[in-house]
């Protein structure tokens, strides 16, 4: 167990730094190699996580479910007080099995691309590294690192393969979360040096009582700096403006990571260090978050409906449904915070297909915009279809995931805080009014020029990267309780900290 | 107090003495050959060799006696304790690292005295920090700072060089008359040069035309220092010296000088008894806040990239002045951080000296920003990736070297209790994003336009210089990391300044 939790982990930073020593004039070499070792991943994955899959969903030893249990632990740098320690449980697994499937398809994807060569895939590799580093990571300290390491390859990544206006974007999306993380960094120096804790892990943070008494005492800065962290990274609004820039100019492949792992690991951490470690100043904020989040569900969905490009329209779509998250993490019930989790897996698939779909059109096409496309759905029926499957997935239809997860976070916060439920409500509808529109100009109507002119053929790679995203959507629209029961014990278990 | 200056006892070398000494006597054995070496007019290759066989064992012999007991030698001309020689340690390395990549000029000439100078430096900055009273350290102060001019100027076929050297000497006399009236103020009020006399009676001034005294002269001689490290405002002569000078020379001066110089200056601190005036802190601390922010924003305005490295050396003797600032438990951390660093600037020149040379650039010919997607495009993925390996590490983000540099001065600032030194640090880190990230931009960022013609230079870039620095850039983060917490000999280090 230890030894595959820790090949998993560094298996994509080796294979990652091997790829940047191929031949920079034979793609394909690097490609395909790059295809092999994340097919290697996927079962490095299945390895590590096979001996505890079915132990997740049961609760632990005493009737109370286990608490994130470590698997790999060593004395790293002790005067720093930080030990190299990673867990397991219910909240980061589903996580992680999302980030080894999105890889692998965008593995399949960026075959045959002569502009992917060696130092995107390597870059590609590295920041899987990170962000299965963050999500493992049971020590404050490591998932400092991890956090802040993830910035590197996504920063070259946009800035490199993007378009037209990567710099800027690259900037802005760099800036604005280094300058959130700082202040994580600022808390984490706090606990490690002002605080007599044993050690920055998990279990010992969790162990210790913070005092708190209003904002100003400790628990509630604390809080304050690891959430500036978060709220940055998932985005809330009003932290929001880096995204849609950043999903913009991104090449498809970041934009598939960013959309669904980066995101992701805000919820995650607020989830993994927030709740747990300060829960006094968590509950007091809650109210706040949920109305930011309620803010960012009806100002992003609208932003999204008057949007004329595709990608900043998903981006905003984005927006509008990470504020469903917030909602669920913040409504402290046992359904929301399980919705909320089942949500991220439901946004990333869907919203990984959505830009991976328009990322096979827009290599042809080369334009986002919305008015430029019409009746792509006589001319492509396969992918349009795709593309409408992963829409509907996203606003929400009954059958596909988004639903279990949406009805689960709005059901959980109705208990707690009706208002915020109903508006969050709105939310739903608006995004079937912003998603069905698009798809309307898009793939019905007359045929446009745009799309007589540039004939779509995708090729079998295109279509290997995207089948198992809609059936693994499908499958997660009818079989939810195969993510729910696991995730489950792990999310009672953080309420806990709050009785 | 004077009598005991001369007394002829203290001139006798016992074997302890000898012994202490022996790795200095072995660079003079190594002048004499180099000096040799010149005079035959042997090329390069043999000179570099020659090096080799200079520096490595009197590393090899410091690091042996690392742990020795503390050694007086002639009196307070010269204490060989664990922190001189772990200084000298550090400056071997550096000048090891240096005399890989010393390159002939255009016309195929360079002077082959660069090794008998740049032996005479290291033997400078060796002795620095072991100064015990103000003779001796001018001695030292004065055999670092008149090689520093030549090694400027080394380059003699071409103005720029002899104009930086020029312009290093007259800012360098400058700083020798202040140390001279700073020394000369300190012996009117106290009647002795010698470091320990000094503290003492220092212990008694308090208020009055004493203080005042007391003070103007550690000012003075506190400024004649900054102009050795580049402190903003005094640091006009670093621009030009970085941007013109050998490129090999440049990196030494702009790395060693600061560790030993910073080494000295921590000595003195303690030593000297400059800890006993507040006021003294806080002017270092305002020094350090204007190099950082001043430095951050002129280096965002710079085209040549040796000119911006100079800058970026301008912020970060900022840093290291804060970790000064806070007191002697803070050295340890000072010394790691200006060790990584300093390997980093050392391989960042290494490698501009290989793209320049590449692009068809003359020898330590300047870089401009402009010349950078060339350099994304031409050179295999490694050299560049490396590259940013550095600026990355430099700019401070984990879990790179540098960062962990950062966040031990961080971690002291903060157990000192030094709020608005470590908030400056932040700030600095922040700001130096802007014009970090500004270089790896266009490195990246630009690949996609047409391909120039680039005229080849026939040699092949060679990677070892570069690797070796790397890797040394990594062990140094991971001896300073396991070093500070488990090696006693780091304790010792940082007890002898605590005394």
């Amino acid at each position: 167990m230890e030894n595959s939790l820790l090949l998993f982990l560094l298996w994509p930073f080796v294979t990652g730094l091997l790829l940047f020593l191929f031949p920079k004039k034979i793609p394909l070499l690097a490609q395909y190699s790059s295809l092999v070792f994340q097919i290697v991943w996927v079962l490095l994955f299945v390895w590590a996580i096979g001996p505890i899959w079915e132990e997740l969903s049961v609760a632990g030893d005493g009737g109370g479910p286990r608490a994130f249990p470590v698997y790999f632990s060593w004395d790293w740098i002790p005067f720093l007080k930080s030990r190299f320690s990673l867990g397991l449980d219910g909240l980061n697994i589903p996580l992680l099995g999302l980030n080894v499937l999105l890889s692998l398809c965008l593995g399949f994807f960026s075959l045959n691309k002569k502009n992917l060569g060696p130092g995107y895939l390597g870059l590609f590799s590295i920041l899987n590294g990170a962000s299965v580093g963050s999500l493992l990571a049971a020590d404050a300290f490591v998932f400092y690192c991890f956090w802040e390491f993830m910035l590197i390859p996504m920063y070259l990544l946009i800035g490199g393969w993007g378009s037209k206006n990567r710099v800027y974007a690259s900037l802005k999306f760099f800036a604005f979360t280094m300058a959130g993380s700082l202040f994580m960094l600022a808390a984490i120096l706090a606990l490690a040096f002002q605080f007599d804790v044993a050690s920055l892990g998990w279990h010992d943070l969790v162990a210790t009582n913070f005092e708190f008494q209003g904002w100003g005492s400790v628990q509630g800065l604390l809080f304050l700096g690891f959430m500036l962290a978060f709220v940055v990274k998932i985005p809330v609004w009003p932290f929001h403006t880096w995204l849609p820039d950043a999903h913009t100019e991104a090449p498809t492949g970041a934009s598939v990571i960013l959309a669904g792992v980066l995101l992701k690991l805000g919820v995650y951490g607020i989830a993994r260090w927030c709740l747990p470690l300060f829960p006094e100043a968590s509950a007091a904020a809650a109210p706040t978050l949920m109305a930011l989040g309620c803010v960012g569900i009806v100002m992003g969905a609208f932003a999204a409906w008057f949007q004329t490009d595709i990608k900043k329209m998903i981006a905003y779509s984005s927006v509008s449904h990470l504020g469903f998250m917030v909602l669920g993490l913040f409504a402290l019930g046992v359904e929301a915070l399980q919705g909320a989790f089942f949500q991220n897996i439901a946004h990333g698939l869907s919203t990984g297909a959505l830009f991976l779909i328009f990322g096979i059109i827009y290599e042809r096409t080369h334009s986002r915009e919305i008015s430029k496309y019409g009746g792509f759905a006589q001319e492509h029926a396969w992918l349009a279809t795709s593309f409408i499957l992963a829409s509907m997935a996203s606003i929400g239809l009954p059958g596909l995931p988004g639903f279990v997860g949406e009805f689960l976070i709005l059901a959980g916060s109705f208990k707690t805080f009706p208002v915020y439920s109903l508006v969050a409500l709105s939310g739903v509808l608006l995004g079937a009014i912003y998603m069905l529109g698009m798809l309307r100009r898009f793939a019905y109507g007359p045929v446009s020029e745009l799309v007589k002119s540039h004939p779509v053929r995708v090729t079998w790679n295109e279509w290997a990267s995207l089948v198992p995203l809609l059936l693994f959507m499908i499958y997660l629209g009818f079989g939810s309780q195969a993510i729910l029961s696991k995730v489950e014990p792990a999310a009672t278990q953080v309420l806990t900290y709050f009785r | 107090m004077e009598s005991s200056f001369f007394d002829s006892s203290v001139f006798t070398l016992g074997p302890n003495e000898l012994q202490a000494l022996f790795p200095l006597l072995w660079l003079c054995v190594g002048l004499v050959f180099s000096t040799l070496a010149a005079g035959f007019r042997l090329g390069i290759g043999f000179t570099r060799v020659l090096s080799f066989f200079v520096f490595v064992p009197f590393v090899g012999l410091l690091a042996i006696q690392l742990g020795n007991p503390p050694v007086a030698v002639m009196g307070t001309a010269l204490e060989m304790n664990a922190f001189t020689r772990l200084v000298g340690c550090a400056v071997g390395i550096l000048a090891l690292l240096v005399s890989t990549f010393v390159t002939p000029t255009r016309n195929g000439v360079l002077h082959p005295e660069w090794l008998a100078i740049l032996v005479v430096q290291v033997l400078g900055l060796t002795l620095l920090p072991g100064a015990r009273d103000w003779v001796s350290f001018f001695v030292y102060l004065e055999t670092l700072a008149i090689t520093g001019y030549v090694m400027a100027s080394l380059d003699t076929d071409r103005e720029k060089s002899l104009e930086a050297g020029l312009k290093y000497l007259l800012t360098g006399a400058f700083g020798s008359g202040f140390f001279l009236m700073g020394a000369a103020l300190f012996y009117g009020l106290t009647g002795t040069l010698d470091f320990e006399l000094i503290a003492s009676a220092l212990k008694s001034v308090n208020s009055g035309p004493e203080k005042f005294m007391a003070l103007s002269a550690a000012i003075l001689i506190i400024s004649s220092l900054s102009f050795k490290l580049a402190l903003f405002p005094l640091h006009m002569w670093a621009p030009d010296v970085y941007q013109a000078s050998p490129t090999a020379m440049a990196a030494m001066l702009s790395t060693a000088t600061k560790i030993s110089v910073f080494g000295a200056l921590a000595g003195i601190w303690t030593l000297t008894g400059f800890s006993n005036f507040p006021e003294l802190k806080q002017i270092l601390i305002g020094l350090a806040g204007l190099s950082i922010v001043a430095g951050s924003l002129l280096a965002m305005a710079q085209k040549s990239l040796r000119r911006l490295f100079a800058y970026s050396g301008i912020v970060n003797a900022g840093f290291a002045a804060l970790a000064l600032a806070a007191g002697p438990f803070a050295t340890g951390s000072m010394f790691a951080y200006l060790f990584i660093y300093s390997v980093s600037v050392v391989g960042i020149f290494a490698l501009l000296e290989r793209f320049s040379t590449q692009l068809g650039l003359e020898p330590h010919g300047d870089l401009k920003i402009e010349n950078l997607p060339q350099i994304g495009r031409k050179f295999q993925g490694i050299f560049v990736g490396i590259f940013a390996f550095f600026v990355f590490s430099i700019a401070g983000i984990p879990p790179l070297p540098g960062f962990f540099g950062k966040y031990l001065i961080l971690k002291d600032l903060w157990i000192g209790q030094e709020y608005f030194s470590a908030g400056l640090l932040i700030l600095g880190t922040l700001l130096g994003l802007g014009f970090y990230l500004k270089i790896l931009v266009p490195l990246y960022m630009n690949q996609d336009e047409p391909t120039d013609e680039i005229p080849q230079n026939k040699r092949v870039a060679k990677l070892w210089p570069t690797a070796l620095a790397t890797t040394l850039c990594v062990l140094a983060a991971i001896y300073a990391l396991g070093g500070l917490s488990r090696l006693p000999r780091w304790v010792e280090t940082v007890e002898i300044f605590a005394r």
